[in-house]
């Protein structure tokens, strides 16, 4: 895999994982 | 402690030090004993800077944050991704590129040398105000698992020390990714003991509403106004931003990561170690505060004392005199009873809260039935937290704690080891705290004997000095800063260091990593232009954190404003003073004039 592919796959990786927390955290919100 | 978990512990401690020490055979040139003759793979490697990371405090402490505070903590490390792929674009190149090996080397070929040596004291300094931290704050919390605490510091410190000195960096390495293994064990061992233990009628989703209504599950914590996000320890924005400086300087310029990665086979080796922490550090924090947070519904609906340190203060008051003893016991007993009613009110609230399912899932008629018993959750759940502190205070009081001893919390992780994980079981996770333990020491050791000898020995001489004598040097070297963490360690409890050791590395962080970037956005910055403006980014934070913050109220927009800036901001105002400071001196010839 390419250097630049890498990254976005890490830039994107980091986007996700917001994502995700931000839906953890809405699931369980009182 | 059981026979067979204490016997796990310590085959476990041998086989490290034994296949660390073994790694030293035959090395006698620098590069082989500094960089692990620069043979490393990205695996490896990349195991190695999440072990050097995660140290016993990240196990006990965060598992502990978990339970009392929740998951907010996880903001710290959502920066990570993007700080990699910064390093990897920026600083991992130009090191590999120039064959140094420390970070402030380059500094020196890149600015001058008085700018390598400030960046190195900065460094040796922070990170030996840490390195006693490393072993103490286990020490103090391995006591509830009856391992005495000179036992863990003398044990820790003695056999880091031995296989660091003699195996050298790749001894570390190789330990640090074997260790790392362990600890990823233990935590999920951690995480499917605190699983099954919750009571089958609760499950996990159970557990995570309750957690859920005691606002434990903010992991994406958005705050409407500008002095709140300053103000506030862990919040999106702090995380995002005030973190992605703090881990460029953490993972860019400190030698205690660099020279992990420095080891890499080519560049595209040392990249992919830093990216293993890129893609696992956030999961890996997100399990193990989920760890505490199942351990918090565990004591929803299971008996637990009036707070954690609890029985330490009943050991004492069994053994000594009666007349002493009686007005701490009556206050204990006045906990104990406080804490129980809270602890029936919280859990007959949290089934009420289940029975009835949470309005955010059940709508608005839900919601209209269970806002008085989420109140009520919400009511006990704070009473039991106030039994908590004023048990600290009662602790104190009893000097059986330190004043700057507040949190009880760090105590919820082995009193759960200790009672609730199986033998055998909690061996492997007693294993686990002593493998983030060492792993997160013998890396600075080795680092801080490094550019000691490197960057201040070294490089002064008239002449450079022979491999050997480097490595011999250097070898020496580790066994003096073993020497100081385990004394330190003993010294440690009277100043209030554990929680600071993050702030501490806030102070040079930013700072740190401006330097290197300067030199690459700024041409013109040469010479002193390097030191100058480090100092004057090191020098506006301590300014800041000593003068300025909790300090001074200002007028901003009209509106006063008492100076309140949580210190993961510390690393961004770092950076920016120094790239501010080293454009405008860059313009000055006579700064920049004599090196360049």
């Amino acid at each position: 895999m390419s250097t630049r592919r890498l990254y976005v796959l890490v830039l994107a990786w980091g986007v996700v994982t917001l994502l995700l927390l931000w839906l953890f955290a809405k699931a369980f919100a009182v | 402690m059981r026979a067979l978990d204490l016997a796990m512990l310590v085959a476990f401690l041998a086989y490290i030090v034994w296949d660390g020490a073994r790694r030293g055979r035959g090395v006698k040139d620098a590069e082989g004993y500094l960089l692990a003759g620069r043979k490393m793979r990205w695996w490896t490697m990349g195991l190695s800077v999440m072990a050097t990371q995660a140290s016993a405090i990240t196990l006990i402490s965060t598992t502990g944050q978990g339970f009392a505070d929740g998951m907010r903590f996880l903001h710290f490390y959502l920066a990570i991704p993007f700080a990699m792929v910064i390093l990897c674009a920026t600083v991992v190149p130009w090191f590999h590129r120039s064959r140094v090996f420390t970070a402030y080397e380059y500094l020196e070929r890149r600015f001058d040398r008085p700018t390598r040596l400030l960046a190195s004291v900065l460094f040796l300094v922070t990170r030996a105000l840490a390195v006693g931290t490393v072993i103490y704050a286990p020490s103090v919390v391995l006591t509830s698992v009856g391992i005495p605490k000179w036992v863990t510091i003398v044990a820790m410190g003695t056999l880091s020390t031995i296989y660091t000195a003699i195996g050298g960096n790749t001894a570390v390495i190789i330990t640090d990714a074997k260790q790392m293994v362990v600890m990823v064990a233990g935590i999920f061992a951690c995480l499917i003991v605190a699983w099954v233990r919750l009571p089958d009628d609760v499950g996990l989703v159970g557990a995570l509403k309750i957690a859920g209504a005691t606002q434990r599950l903010d992991t994406f914590r958005l705050l409407p106004d500008w002095r709140a996000v300053l103000a506030d320890k862990y919040n999106l924005f702090s995380g995002l931003i005030g973190g992605l400086f703090l881990f460029l300087g953490y993972f860019g310029a400190d030698q205690e990561q660099v020279q992990r990665y420095l080891a890499g086979a080519s560049v595209d080796q040392s990249r992919k170690s830093l990216l293993v922490s890129a893609f696992a550090k956030v999961p890996m924090q997100f399990v193990i505060l989920l760890v505490g947070v199942l351990i918090y519904a565990h004591y929803v609906f299971a008996p637990a004392p009036a707070f954690f340190r609890a029985p330490e203060l009943e050991k004492v008051l069994a053994g000594g005199s009666a007349v002493a003893a009686a007005p701490l016991r009556a206050r204990l007993d006045e906990l104990e009873s406080r804490r129980a009613a809270a602890s029936s009110q919280r859990e007959t609230a949290a089934r009420a809260f289940l029975a009835q399912g949470a309005p955010g899932a059940g709508g608005a008629a839900g919601g209209a039935t269970t806002a008085p018993t989420i109140a009520d959750l919400r009511r006990a759940d704070a009473a039991i937290a106030q039994v908590r502190q004023d048990g600290m205070q009662l602790l104190r009081d009893a000097g059986l704690a330190k004043p700057d001893e507040k949190n009880d919390a760090d105590f919820v992780f082995t009193r759960f080891l200790t009672t609730e994980v199986p033998i055998g079981v909690a061996g492997l996770v007693l294993a686990a705290i002593f493998a983030a333990a060492i792993s997160s020491l013998v890396s600075p050791l080795n680092s801080l004997a490094t550019s000691a000898v490197w960057d201040l020995w070294a490089a002064t001489r008239a002449r450079p000095p022979p491999q050997e004598q480097v490595v011999r040097a250097t070898r020496i070297a580790t066994l003096f800063w073993g020497v100081f963490a385990t004394v330190a360690a003993f010294y440690m409890g009277s100043i209030p260091v554990i929680e600071q050791v993050n702030r501490i590395g806030s102070m040079v962080y930013g700072s740190m990593f401006a330097v290197f970037l300067l030199g690459w956005l700024v041409p013109r910055a040469r010479g002193a232009v390097g030191w100058v403006s480090l100092a004057a980014g090191v020098g506006s934070v301590l300014a800041l954190h000593y003068g300025v913050n909790h300090r001074l109220v200002l007028r901003v927009a009209g509106v006063e404003w008492p100076v309140n800036i949580e210190f993961l901001w510390y690393n961004l105002i770092g950076f920016l003073v120094v790239l501010l400071v080293g454009f405008l001196a860059s313009r000055f010839r006579r700064i920049d004039s004599p090196s360049a």
